[in-house]
């Protein structure tokens, strides 16, 4: 019997909302225009649809409409904040500053400018994933010219302290750019407020479809400007040429106009959720390690490591229900989460890790279901792992040495 | 180089046949390690997510039983399934010649997980070693026993 298969790895991607769909529908069919085309009422309405979603996506950051350039996705935004800001700024400056939790996204662009002579100060983390603020002042020279840090990571869902940091960009001047991609549409999130200069969002993280996202880039105080990646036409203020994806943009509206709605009354719902799968695996489990801080994280995150147990061979045994793990079988080395490593979780334990994601449509029904197949899971694997055997020989051991 | 989220570019698709030992894992388990008919193997380290134990009793250069315990992927996990139910009935010989390429092909693990046969190969051949040190130091200890005895 074909069992129904569970998501609950939205930090990968979401589910697109209904709504979210059928907003966008019109917009392949009968609304097909190019939002640049002046010069008849398709343009028009495709233009208008456009600018409607711009001025939603923008509310739900607190930004401005003209503040906001379409991209891609996340993976974009994250490459035009940073190879943008270098170009434009390189006279000024060759230092970066971010951290090594970041996305790929952020690491992969600066290692490139690394290769072409600017230098990055990898902040460090804490055991729970974040950075100091201290840390950061400490990191600033009179050459930086961006700061990029995510407002919660991808994998333990740890929040940095996003406000603190960016006062101290500004006293420094120094531009400040986050990857927001797990956090627009989890969290409140308010450029105003967070002192941010730059900020990446995608519409797939907030059950928006994928190919679509969006960098914010601040109009005043200070004025950002960019040098843009690709060159072709004057669209999006010149930062970003090509035909704009009016569906998707629709969509991304829809989405962030949705999560704008709900966004407190779920992020509670998924909190209790998230603590009930929490509450339910350690109460039958022993030496499970939660990954992150146990607070100040994504109300959707649980990352866990469970002792003696590989993540894969864990995931493969609960295969219907899709999660994440921190270890991969890849090629001949086994190189475990990078994120979980800068927060200092040995590898043995970062190979045992699961993460968990839940989303909109996630049920209690579907937690408690979870929880059991974990368990059970768990428990099959313990017993034919030789770390679990040696252990317990270990407490045996131990025990009776203690008796004598 | 890895990819998107948490998958990295390379990773590799699970195959039916090692999904269907890691359900079953036939040969998991554990024989005491001190007893003079059992031969003990391992392989891998666990800091990189891998390691693999295999052992072997035997009686008249044949396996009797062979049983593995695992920490790793599933391939590794299938690997030293597979491994075990081959070595048993075999001879301490034959079981010598059972090669990582033939279990990476049995499971059609794909190139990337090669490295998890081994792994099993590397655990089955040291077990085969451990049992024949075993008995070489027997063989010694009996003959001091037998020679000098003090009985
Ligand atoms: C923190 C972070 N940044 C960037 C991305 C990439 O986003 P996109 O798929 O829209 O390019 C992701 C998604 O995996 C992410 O979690």
């Amino acid at each position: 019997m074909k069992r129904a298969r569970i998501y609950m790895d939205h930090h990968a991607t979401t589910p697109v909302d209904p709504r979210v769909l059928d907003a966008m529908l019109p917009f392949f069919t009968e609304e097909f225009g190019n939002a640049a085309s002046r010069s008849h009422s398709f343009g028009w309405r495709a233009e208008e649809a456009v600018e409607k979603s711009r001025e939603t996506i923008a509310g739900l950051i607190h930004a401005g409409p003209k503040e906001i350039v379409f991209t891609s996705g996340a993976t974009e935004s994250d490459n035009l904040a940073i190879f943008g800001t270098a170009e434009f700024l390189w006279e000024r400056g060759k230092h970066l500053v971010t951290c090594g939790t970041e996305h790929l996204a952020v690491l992969d662009c600066c290692r490139r400018l690394a290769n072409r002579g600017f230098e990055i100060t990898y902040l460090p983390v804490d055991a729970t994933g974040r950075v100091s603020p201290d840390d950061v002042r400490a990191a600033l020279r009179p050459d930086t010219i961006l700061i990029s840090l995510m407002v919660a990571n991808n994998e333990v869902g740890s929040l940095h302290p996003i406000s603190e940091i960016g006062k101290i960009a500004k006293e420094h001047k120094v531009l400040f750019h986050c990857d927001a991609s797990q956090a627009v549409g989890r969290i409140p999130v308010d450029v105003e407020a967070m002192g941010v200069d730059l900020l990446s969002f995608t519409a797939h993280k907030l059950y928006g479809p994928k190919g679509i996202g969006a960098l914010y880039v601040r109009k005043k105080n200070p004025r950002v400007r960019l040098a843009p990646l690709l060159h072709g036409g004057g669209h999006e203020g010149g930062l970003r040429p090509g035909t704009l994806n009016v569906p998707g943009i629709v969509g991304f509206g829809k989405a962030c106009e949705i999560a704008g709605d709900v966004l407190l009354e779920e992020s509670s719902r998924l909190r209790e959720l998230r603590d009930r799968l929490h509450r339910g695996i350690v109460s039958e489990l022993e030496e499970v390690h939660l990954n992150g801080h146990p607070e100040l994280r994504l109300p959707n995150n649980l990352n866990l490591s469970f002792s003696y147990v590989e993540g894969e061979s864990l995931m493969l045994a609960m295969d219907d229900v899709a999660v994440s793990s921190g270890s991969a079988c890849t090629s001949a080395t086994q190189e475990p989460s990078h994120v979980l490593k800068a927060m200092g979780v040995s590898d043995e334990l970062a190979h045992t890790s699961l993460r968990f994601g839940l989303g909109r449509f996630n049920t209690r029904e579907e937690v408690d279901y979870v929880v059991g197949r974990v368990v059970e899971s768990v428990k099959k694997l313990r017993e034919i792992s030789p770390l679990y055997e040696l252990a317990l020989d270990e407490r045996r051991g131990s025990r009776a040495g203690g008796l004598r | 180089m890895k990819g998107g989220d948490l998958v990295p570019a390379d990773y590799a698709e699970v195959s039916a046949k090692v999904a269907m030992r890691c359900a079953a894992l036939s040969h998991a388990g554990s024989m005491d390690p001190s007893h003079p008919e059992v031969g003990t193997g391992a392989s891998g380290k666990s800091a990189e997510g891998e390691f693999v134990r295999i052992q072997l009793r035997v009686r008249r250069e044949t396996i009797l039983e062979a049983r593995f315990k695992a920490f790793g992927c599933s391939g590794s996990i299938a690997s030293a399934s597979l491994a075990s139910e081959w070595a048993e009935g075999r001879t301490l010989e034959e079981a010598g010649t059972i090669r990582d390429s033939d279990l990476a092909s049995a499971l059609e693990l794909p190139a990337a997980r090669r490295h998890c046969a081994s792994l099993a190969e590397e655990a089955l051949q040291r077990a085969i070693l451990n049992y024949r040190e075993k008995c070489r130091l027997g063989d010694h200890l009996n003959s001091i026993v037998s020679t000098g005895g003090s009985q």
